[in-house]
């Protein structure tokens, strides 16, 4: 690589920085939000509990959904989707496409049915537009918030979108700007951090992070800023282009199959059929089932599937009224193509959800490996400014944001067990994450020695992992003994990992002596810089 | 098969690169230990890093390459920050965790493959006795053939030749390894 000048390197250094600086707080919130909801679909099931002894969309599903759509007008029954909920219980979403009066947008109306997986009893039915009342369709008050701080960090759409947009490039640009400015990232890749806590100990244990998670921090970043920015800036741009702003048939050209129009009646065949020989075909579980036009002689009935094992992408089958296999669909498009490929690389590789519990735990990883990447840098960057004031703060105000959001999030989970016999979750789950912002803000202005300001938000934070297993099983959660009876596995190994993160915070607080003592060892002297 | 797979390139890329991290010259000057004593072999350690990978792909396991790949990351960076000290540690405490918690099994297999091992040489032994005897004492008469040329050549005695005096220390230590067969260096039993 041709060898920047020092000014080049200068400015390098300073776009780098700076832009760390701004971004790096919100970025570091959107990061470790992310590193937890990889766990969403198993934090929420941890949360509610419920049954999975029965696999929700191969258990008799055809008689619900004939029940379901027999019971709404007809002209509900354009589309119904068929999923199932952290409970295990099966949702029948039967729905036209309405203006929705509080957003001036088109969206989807009608009624949601909750549906026993295991009798076909129905649970509940709400009538509106769906997708604004989450706890219509998401049983853990939990998983919703959680995601939705990574996703927008809980800001109105659209802008919360787009500045999580923006947070992904920032993430990229510094991710491209600190492997320009790293010369010798090869020759530094086993170089750890020296001891000492010296400025040049702080810069080994950034840049040896930041090395190891680059191609990673360049591919979270991209994904995470495609998908913010894709709905909320590059359909609507494509819709005015290419459709004269009409997004419903954009969204029709790309993700749905061309179908002639035939309104004549004609009897859906046996869905359960269906589901079988799409899941023989595919070769995983079914996790979503669409139907258009149920009861018409047009009606398609649309499969998906986990990724098979070894592979990537969901498997999207098609089949017609009478329950013919047509064809597996790409992801964008009716032919299979170069952009389609790309474009279902995204997911997979955002989510991590691919292959399991591997590589969530993989992406885990790497998530926390960002966190400490974003965190160490903002060390650095104070560290060689700390004779002034105002770095001073700042650097107080990352080891604060550093501790406090994990324990505000920790408190989140607080609130909503405490909330759910009683009160609203979905109101009560974020509010006590910013009862727990604020106090850890509070705690961080008033403790001024920085060790004894560690200790107090580590020692938090062990208490409030340790406890927390306790409190769900209190607040009438799942025990270990239905969890094991209900093929919930999950719910026991979130328990373990929290017990085990918590004897981790407090060890590592013993631990920490000894480190202070070797301040004595003088190593072989390197610049900083 | 795919979470299978994944692991076990990842446990063979990871071997690879904690060897190319404990020999590592910058590592090892910046922490003050001694420059590597043996051949650094990059090469051999760079394909056991990558190798697994490829065949991950090449056996149309792309969830298993991404996967890999992820955890090499993670766990590479893990292998790295380890300072040699902090390593010389993980290494001994993983010693005792492993002999504490499969002593049973690894004393039963260890006595198995000794006993496997020493089975195996007895025949070996036993089958080349004949021949080892009978080539040693050619060795021997034709040593002893040569020092009374010497002796009677000279008319007077010598010391002995140097292999004669390194005999002994040479075939003592080769006594216990090979349990008891008596011999002379193997140079001179050629």
């Amino acid at each position: 690589m041709k060898s920047l000048s020092q000014s080049q390197m200068k400015r390098l250094t300073a776009v780098h920085g700076w832009s760390g600086m701004l971004l790096g707080l919100l970025l570091y919130a959107v990061v470790i939000t992310g590193t937890v909801v990889v766990f969403a679909e198993e934090i929420a099931v941890w949360s509610v509990g419920g049954n999975r002894a029965t696999a929700p969309l191969t258990s008799e599903l055809d008689s619900k959904v004939h029940a379901a759509a027999e019971s709404v007008t007809k002209g509900y029954r354009e589309a119904i989707d068929v999923w199932s909920n952290a409970r295990g219980e099966v949702l029948i979403f039967a729905h036209a496409h309405a203006r929705n009066p509080d957003t001036g947008q088109m969206d989807d109306i009608g009624p949601l049915i909750r549906v026993d997986a295991e009798s076909g009893e129905v649970l509940s039915r709400n009538d509106g537009f769906v997708w604004q009342r989450a706890d219509w369709y998401d049983p853990s008050a939990l998983r919703h918030f959680l995601v939705d701080l990574h996703v927008q960090l809980s800001v109105p759409e659209p802008w919360g979108l787009i500045l999580t947009g923006i947070l992904g490039l920032a993430m990229m640009a510094a991710g491209v700007t600190g492997f320009i400015m790293h010369r010798h990232l090869l020759r530094d890749l086993f170089v750890a951090e020296r001891p000492g806590k010296r400025l040049v100990s702080a810069r080994d244990r950034h840049v040896l992070a930041a090395s190891w998670g680059l191609p990673f921090a360049f591919l979270l970043g991209f994904t995470g800023a495609f998908f913010s920015f894709a709905g909320t800036v590059a359909l609507p741009l494509l819709a005015t282009i290419a459709f004269g702003g009409d997004q419903e048939a954009l969204v029709e050209t790309l993700y749905e199959p061309a179908v002639q129009t035939d309104p004549r009646p004609q009897p859906l065949a046996n869905l359960d059929a269906m589901i079988a020989e799409s899941t023989g075909r595919a070769g995983a579980a079914p996790i979503f089932v669409s139907i258009g036009n149920f009861g018409r002689a047009d009606s398609r009935v649309s499969i998906w599937h986990e990724p098979p094992a070894g592979s990537l992408y969901y498997v999207h089958n098609l089949f017609d009224g009478t329950g013919r296999f047509l064809e597996k669909r790409p992801a964008i498009g009716n032919e299979p193509s170069t952009a389609s490929f790309v474009y279902s690389l995204m997911g997979p590789l955002h989510f991590g959800n691919f292959a399991g519990i591997l590589s969530k735990s993989v992406w885990v990883g790497l998530g926390a490996a960002m966190c400490f990447v974003i965190l160490s840098g903002m060390q650095l960057w104070t560290r060689r400014r700390e004779e002034e004031r105002l770095w001073r703060g700042f650097a107080r105000a990352v080891s604060v944001v550093g501790y406090g959001l994990p324990l505000a999030m920790l408190a989140s989970a607080y609130a909503f067990f405490l909330s759910l016999p009683s009160a609203d979750p979905f109101w009560w789950t974020p509010a006590g994450f910013l009862i727990a912002a604020a106090l850890a803000i509070v705690f961080g202005c008033a403790v001024q020695d920085e060790r004894r300001l560690t200790l107090g938000f580590r020692r938090s934070l062990a208490v409030g992992c340790l406890a927390l297993p306790l409190l769900r099983m209190a607040a009438g959660g799942t025990s270990w003994a239905e969890a094991l009876g209900h093929g919930l596995g999950t719910v026991l190994a979130i328990d373990l990992v929290l017990a085990l993160l918590g004897a981790a915070l407090l060890l590592w607080r013993v631990q920490e002596s000894p480190r202070a003592r070797n301040a004595a060892f003088r190593p072989l002297s390197e610049a900083a810089e | 098969m795919t979470a299978l797979a994944a692991i076990v390139a990842t446990v063979v890329s990871l071997a690879a690169l904690a060897y190319l991290a404990a020999t590592d010259p910058k590592r090892r000057r910046v922490f003050r230990v001694a420059p590597f004593a043996g051949r650094r072999l990059v090469g051999p350690a760079l394909a056991a890093v990558f190798l697994p990978g490829v065949l991950l792909l090449a056996f149309a396991n792309g969830a298993g390459f991404i996967v890999w790949l992820g955890a090499l990351s993670v766990a590479g960076w893990g292998v790295a920050a380890l300072s040699p000290a902090q390593a010389t540690h993980l290494r001994a405490w993983t010693k005792t965790v492993t002999a504490a918690l499969g002593d049973g099994f690894a004393v039963s297999t260890e006595r198995a493959f000794a006993g496997a091992a020493a089975l195996a040489r007895s025949i070996r032994a036993a089958g080349g006795m004949p021949r080892r005897i009978a080539a040693l004492e050619a060795r021997i008469s034709a040593l002893e053939a040569e020092l009374a040329a010497i002796r009677e050549s000279r008319g007077r005695s010598r010391p002995l030749p140097a292999f004669e005096n390194d005999s002994a220390s040479v075939a003592a230590p080769l006594e216990t390894a090979e349990r008891g067969v008596h011999r002379v260096p193997r140079e001179s039993v050629r």
